[in-house]
């Protein structure tokens, strides 16, 4: 009886966090239950039909796109092949934002799209006002660009050798 | 377009005049109640961030300001009412302060006399008796003010009830400040939802750090020259100066209005006119401290407006509205032109025009 007792009341202390669904994405993993408090504070949710433009080249960023559910193409420079589909738990934006915040490539809602939404400027705001909390985040962040680095620097191998191979065989002939 | 559709917003607009038809009588309030929350809010995000939740920091931020104001009323008010009374009891008694009263004060009384030798060398100019017409007609003005209070007291009570809701609607407005702002931004479309975020955030940062700058200043400004004509020698100096602080928030026109109503005070005192003159320097340098220390670093990084354009803003804020609109009209026009210049920049940037 005192087991249970304990029990339940060590499930009310350690209840599952309300906003633990943002750990999915993986630049928000390390973050505690009050700081995805804090985080989802700041995020909207958007809905976005199939086929509709979430942003164009050239367009200034302010906000960061976190897709819940459907998928994005996303053409542009920052892309290996030029274009990428991204999906479930993907993100959109945070590589622009640290350089020159302006859009860089146009995205597109493939099928009927679910995101969460923050701005840019309450996202920076939230890693000033908590040290703590905004060295996860960065660090997630540069988790995320070293994997973006490494699969382009496969690409750029794959290429490469692509490239390469049909000249060797011409010389072999 | 869609009948159906016109059909709904052209309901849709009806009902939203309805509404504001109906809610208007309190519109009033909700904005000093959005004002207050936006005066708060640092301080409630600042429990927050320490874990603790926001409707708790809101009390915590609402039990220090009653006590804050207890022991201002303990330590100031006494005075404040004394002073007060003081003033009020010159006001209403008549016979002090008679038109024939007032021109035999020594400064007042040197204009008398200008007056009276002109009106010998113009015949039928009769400047002299007019002046004391007029100070005896806002003498007896002044000395209506109780049986006014008396005669709107339903009006005065019903004032205050108003008043004392404008906490209530800010401690909403604070502890739900996230849903609100969600809720609003729903009303967005895709299109225009990441400009909605930037005038939201415009907004935000501009009012709120303009209000809470404006408040510092006041109270600054107030505790100076406080004590500034204290040490003249200034009677009433903390009513005195904690209305010059007030009056202050009007560019160029505050500081005058604090000056004379000092100036005033020595008058009716009978003091000596030098003392005008020392009321004057502390009022001086009370403002040279606020115009190169306060101001630069407190309001000065929030506004950037041509002196040129806030005397013309002043100026006609005051033929609209009187000194509420002195006060508030700098803001206001500051806010409207940055809000515009942000919309128009990013209407071009998003394609949108």
């Amino acid at each position: 009886m005192i087991k249970m007792i304990v029990g339940w009341l060590k499930s009310l202390l350690h209840k599952p966090s309300k906003y633990a669904s943002l750990r999915r994405y993986s630049i928000f993993k390390q973050l505690d239950s009050f700081e995805l408090y804090l985080l989802n504070n700041f995020m909207h949710h958007r809905s976005f039909k199939q086929g509709e433009l979430l942003f164009d080249v050239g367009y200034p960023l302010e906000v960061v796109f976190f897709i819940e559910k459907g998928e994005i193409e996303v053409i542009g420079k920052a892309n290996p092949n030029g274009r990428s589909i991204l999906s479930k738990n993907q993100w959109i934006g945070i590589m622009d934002m640290f350089y020159e915040n302006i859009r860089s490539s146009s995205a597109k809602a493939l099928t009927d799209v679910q995101v969460l939404a923050i701005s840019r400027e309450d996202l920076m705001d939230i890693i000033h006002k908590n040290p703590h909390m905004g060295l996860k985040i960065l660090q997630g962040i540069c988790e995320s660009f070293s994997n973006y680095i490494f699969t382009l620097s496969d690409c750029l191998h794959t290429a490469a050798s692509d490239v390469n191979r049909p000249a060797d065989a011409g010389e072999g002939k | 377009m869609n009948w159906t559709k016109l059909l709904f917003y052209t309901f849709l607009v009806f009902m939203i005049v309805l509404g504001a038809f109906f809610y208007r009588w309190i519109f009033a309030n909700l904005i000093y109640a959005v004002v207050f929350s936006y005066i708060l809010d640092p301080f409630v995000s600042w429990f927050e961030r320490r874990r603790i939740p926001r409707w708790l920091s809101v009390v915590f931020v609402y039990l220090i300001i009653v006590g804050v104001i207890a022991w201002f009323t303990s330590r100031f008010i006494p005075d404040l009412v004394a002073q007060g009374n003081y003033l009020f009891d010159i006001f209403t008694s008549g016979e002090q302060l008679s038109g024939k009263y007032i021109v035999s004060l020594p400064f007042v009384r040197g204009i008398y006399e200008f007056m009276q030798s002109l009106d010998a060398r113009i015949p039928g100019l009769a400047l002299a008796p007019k002046m004391v017409e007029i100070l005896d007609s806002a003498n007896s003005f002044l000395a209506s003010i109780p049986k006014l209070l008396m005669d709107n007291y339903q009006n005065i009570l019903s004032a205050i009830s108003l008043i004392a809701t404008i906490p209530l609607l800010s401690f909403f407005m604070l502890k739900d400040k996230y849903k609100l702002r969600k809720a609003a931004m729903e009303l967005s479309t895709n299109r225009y939802f990441e400009l909605c975020i930037i005038l939201l955030r415009k907004i935000d940062t501009n009012v709120g750090t303009f209000l809470r700058a404006m408040l510092f200043e006041v109270i600054v400004v107030g505790f100076m020259a406080s004590i500034a004509f204290g040490i003249v020698g200034v009677r009433n100096p903390v009513l005195i100066g904690a209305t010059a602080g007030v009056a202050n928030i009007i560019p160029y026109f505050g500081p005058f209005m604090g000056g004379a109503l000092a100036a005033l005070s020595v008058l009716i005192d009978g003091g000596p006119i030098i003392m005008i003159v020392y009321a004057a320097l502390a009022m001086y340098i009370v403002q040279v401290i606020d115009n190169n220390i306060i101001y630069p670093v407190v309001v000065g990084g929030t506004i950037s407006m041509h002196p040129l354009l806030v005397l013309l803003t002043v100026l006609a804020g005051g033929w609209y509205g009187g000194i509420l609109w002195m006060l508030i009209s700098v803001p206001l026009v500051y806010i409207s032109y940055s809000l515009i210049k942000v919309l128009y920049t990013n209407l071009r940037d998003f394609k949108i025009i």
